[in-house]
């Protein structure tokens, strides 16, 4: 039992993310980044996209994937691929968003516009009820809501977003609220 | 009035689940991503390949530097003789001119700095009688070769040891200005 129990965690430490992205560090071997690419690559895209738009969120993706070759010499051993990864992606993002922002007003601006395109959304189904709901979060709240969802710990949220972790909690409190709210209004409405 | 249902957290995963699940990374990302790095690779290759044929050349001239010096280290001390022609033949009877003139030019200058020397001083050298020619070599590697005529002259004026053979250890007297006087036979063993 033990030995099968580490044998399981041998064989699941020699295919994680980390594992693989150190190989490929001293590799560059097209396969390990394929592998990568598959185990995250639509999670990363998801939370672009969830914080931006299709074009940001694809320009963003495809940046942050070859920011990840340029500099894989600097990825840790002690830290985990996915946030990482994560790191890398939202401050190209926020330094992407601060150029519009010095460009068209306001940040909210930027994604209010967004949630106006999603608006003509249909609402017959919960999903779509959601994806209002998520959209209409602010950004801070989005941000970690998303993250969380990703699987990340409150620190690494913490790590990812350059905050503190009372502040997360906050947000993910305040997100988790408005959603709740949202969707039960909704629900409500759609009974009635 | 009833109350708004209150979606659970588990609720929220599952509709960001789905969510997720219906916005994936379009292809043309993981295309671009999976080119760049093939370029890297090609980047990577012929910079490694510059690399080490940076590395082979300055080996091979780290080895080619220190075979040189290493031969040069091992160069046998150069060692000369200087040969003097005593003779009372007209010098412009010997074979050559230039060679002539050049002897004779080296002789009066070394006479010159002769004079500074004892005005009778000897020398000790061993005899070594080549046909037509005497051969006194000293300790200084320095080898006067006593024409035929000078022996003669100096045999007419009792100068020279008449039983003199090869191979006899002689003393030689010159006068002030290095013109030899006499030869004789010497008991002194000559330690070059």
């Amino acid at each position: 039992m033990s030995f099968a129990l580490t044998l399981k965690t041998f064989i699941a430490g020699r295919h994680s993310n980390e594992t693989v992205m150190l190989r490929y560090a001293e590799s560059g071997d097209k396969a390990l980044l394929t592998r990568l690419y598959t185990a995250c690559g639509d999670d990363l895209y998801h939370f672009v996209l969830t914080l931006s738009d299709p074009t940001l969120a694809q320009d963003i993706s495809q940046k942050t994937w070859l920011k990840v070759i340029e500099k894989k010499h600097l990825f840790r051993d002690s830290g985990k691929f996915k946030a990482w990864l994560f790191t890398l992606a939202r401050n190209q993002l926020v330094d992407e968003l601060r150029q519009h922002k010095n460009h068209s007003g306001d940040i909210d601006t930027l994604i209010d516009n967004k949630k106006t395109l999603d608006t003509c959304m249909s609402r017959a189904d919960i999903g779509s009820r959601f994806d209002q709901a998520l959209l209409s979060l602010p950004f801070e709240q989005r941000e970690a809501f998303c993250l969380q969802q990703e699987g990340f710990s409150l620190s690494d949220i913490a790590k990812i977003t350059h905050c503190g972790t009372e502040t997360i909690k906050s947000r993910l409190r305040y997100g988790k609220q408005t959603l709740s709210k949202q969707l039960a209004t909704d629900l409500e409405i759609s009974h009635d | 009035m009833t109350e708004p249902k209150d979606p659970s957290e588990d609720t929220l995963s599952v509709l960001y689940s789905k969510r997720k699940s219906e916005h994936r990374a379009p292809t043309t990302i993981k295309r671009k991503v999976l080119k760049a790095q093939l370029t890297e690779n090609t980047h990577t290759a012929i910079f490694n390949r510059i690399s080490y044929v940076a590395v082979a050349a300055s080996t091979l001239l780290l080895v080619g530097v220190i075979l040189l010096r290493q031969e040069q280290l091992n160069m046998p001390e150069l060692t000369y003789q200087t040969v003097e022609i005593h003779s009372l033949k007209p010098s412009n009877e010997l074979s050559s001119a230039s060679i002539r003139n050049r002897y004779a030019q080296n002789y009066k200058t070394y006479l010159e700095h002769q004079k500074a020397f004892a005005q009778h001083h000897q020398k000790h050298a061993t005899l070594t009688v080549t046909g037509k020619f005497w051969e006194l070599k000293t300790c200084d590697d320095e080898i006067m070769q006593i024409s035929e005529e000078l022996i003669v002259a100096l045999n007419k004026i009792q100068r020279i040891d008449s039983k003199l053979s090869s191979g006899d250890i002689v003393q030689i007297a010159f006068d002030q200005s290095g013109m030899i006087l006499g030869i004789q036979g010497s008991s002194v063993h000559l330690n070059c």
